[in-house]
């Protein structure tokens, strides 16, 4: 079986729909964290 | 809820829909193919998406101070004649009585019969659409609701017997029948082997209306259809978006989104909105890459279910059930996350209060769920009622003479069904975003409180973007 990251020229989009949930998500972490 | 447990969340959040979105087997032989004439790569619509979503986050916790959509008030537009409604009474039961006898009477084949277009596609996902406009249409037309009105009313008036009161309905049981009607619609469209079959659609349908009629004649019409009429339950949902409202006889106005906040919110009620996203993501997920590969999720689950012993056609289905029912619940994870993360802002309402509370915001999205999954669905095979409604049954008649109209794909091209959805599913999410903002503001009057409550349901929505927009870009490859 073909290990995962050798395709990674396949899947590597799916990640960038995941970007902008992290960034939100860390920026919002962040910002609560200062708040308190 | 601690800080602490609070990020173990927030990671929870991220690791789920990490997993979800890279799966490696994607890793197929399907490359990033874009649609020809998109100026930018699809991913980066999700951006734009997500950059939107965080706008209208500053602007609402800036430009909108007090709870307004709560106190909205309707203007009367006009009286509407009471023959209107048994007139779209009968419309409806003709409907369905068309769609039962072609179904049982007509041919076989699904495109060639008026049952499956009717059923899966002006039914499901034309009403939809329609109701966002206009309001409540279905609960004007329902053909149970109607048989049920006019048997009451005949009993009353013209038979001048004394009914007996309905049964009061269970409290307890509240939406959930209509949680389960919705799930196992969406079970017949997704999973079962024969929803083609017009003879065994329309077996489900009468099925499905003697239950209705059951239902209605222990509980009262009323009651039974605002809680277990799955479809009168889902299509009322939308119309508390539209701005539209009918009422005993009575047609207001009022602005849009404002009959979402008095939505009820008893048990079931978070079920319902969590089914409806949770079957149309389904819906986009079972057609792309990561379940269909030959190495995908549906291959590996239906080898599982061949290993403990199910048959050919049995094995699939049981795959596609699991995978219905696992996505149904990772949404209403998703939602419980959001939910339990408001809680960081104190601890005077309980998970369950706030989630039955905020259940409304999810409206819009499962509509905007609706628009960009079914838009093309709707389009295209919708223009085959011009040719099904001359002949229905498939036999060659030309009842109207427009028996050879045929469907036109150049009537929106691919490009144009891409924006659509883009549209719809940012619009669907500012407004669940607004809907939950005004909630968070009754409920903790203080805007900075208020708003800080919602930095979680900011980053649901933000999720549920993305995951709509990668199942879509993933099921077009």
């Amino acid at each position: 079986m073909t290990p995962p990251l050798a395709h990674i020229g396949h899947w590597y989009h799916a990640l960038l729909y995941l970007a902008p949930i992290i960034i939100i998500g860390g920026a919002l972490w962040w910002s609560g964290r200062r708040e308190r | 809820m601690t800080p602490r447990a609070a990020r173990r969340q927030v990671a929870a959040l991220l690791v789920a829909v990490a997993a979800a979105l890279s799966l490696p087997a994607t890793a197929s032989a399907h490359g990033i193919a874009q649609r020809a004439d998109l100026p930018v790569p699809e991913w980066l619509f999700a951006w734009a998406a997500a950059f939107v979503l965080l706008v209208s986050f500053v602007a609402l916790a800036i430009l909108w101070p007090r709870p307004v959509l709560e106190q909205a008030r309707e203007r009367l537009l006009l009286r509407v004649p009471g023959v209107l409604g048994v007139l779209a009474g009968a419309f409806g039961v003709f409907a369905f009585a068309a769609v039962v006898y072609a179904g049982f009477a007509g041919t076989q084949t699904a495109t060639a019969n008026l049952a499956p277009t009717v059923i899966f596609v002006l039914f499901w996902v034309g009403i939809p659409f329609l109701t966002m406009f206009v309001g409540d249409v279905f609960a004007a037309v329902s053909p149970w609701r109607a048989v049920g009105r006019a048997a009451g009313w005949l009993a009353t008036r013209v038979g001048r017997a004394q009914l007996p009161e309905p049964l009061a309905y269970p409290a307890r049981v509240g939406r959930w029948p209509a949680a389960l009607g919705i799930l196992l619609f969406a079970w017949v469209e997704l999973v079962y082997v024969n929803r083609d079959q017009p003879s065994v659609l329309a077996t489900m349908a009468v099925a499905y209306a003697v239950v209705m009629l059951v239902g209605q004649s222990l509980y009262g019409v009323e009651a039974w259809t605002r809680n277990a009429d799955a479809f009168g339950v889902a299509f009322g949902l939308f119309a508390r978006l539209a701005p539209l409202h009918w009422r005993e006889r009575h047609l207001y106005l009022r602005p849009v989104l404002v009959g979402a906040p008095r939505m009820p919110t008893g048990p079931g009620a978070v079920a319902v909105v969590c089914v409806m996203i949770g079957t149309t993501t389904f819906d986009g997920f079972s057609q792309g890459a990561v379940w269909l590969d030959p190495n995908g999720l549906a291959a590996r689950l239906t080898s599982v279910f061949h290993g403990l012993g199910l048959g050919p056609e049995a094995a699939p289905q049981g795959a596609y059930t699991v995978g219905l029912v696992v996505v149904v619940l990772i949404v209403a994870g998703l939602y419980r996350l959001g939910i339990a993360g408001m809680r960081t802002v104190g601890r005077d309402h309980t998970t369950n209060d706030l989630a039955r509370r905020f259940a409304h915001s999810l409206i819009p999205i499962a509509l905007a769920y609706v628009v960009a999954h079914y838009f093309s669905l709707l389009a295209y095979q919708g223009q085959a009622i011009a040719y099904l409604a001359s002949d229905p049954l498939g036999n060659g008649s030309n009842l109207l003479g427009t028996a050879s109209a045929t469907i036109d794909y150049g009537i929106v091209g691919g490009t144009g069904i891409w924006y659509v959805q883009v549209a719809a599913l940012v619009a669907g999410h500012v407004a669940g975003l607004t809907l939950a903002h005004d909630r968070a503001l009754s409920i903790w009057r203080d805007p900075r409180i208020a708003t800080r409550s919602q930095y979680w349901m900011l980053l649901v929505m933000v999720t549920f973007t993305c995951l709509g927009l990668w199942l879509l870009s993933a099921a077009s490859r």
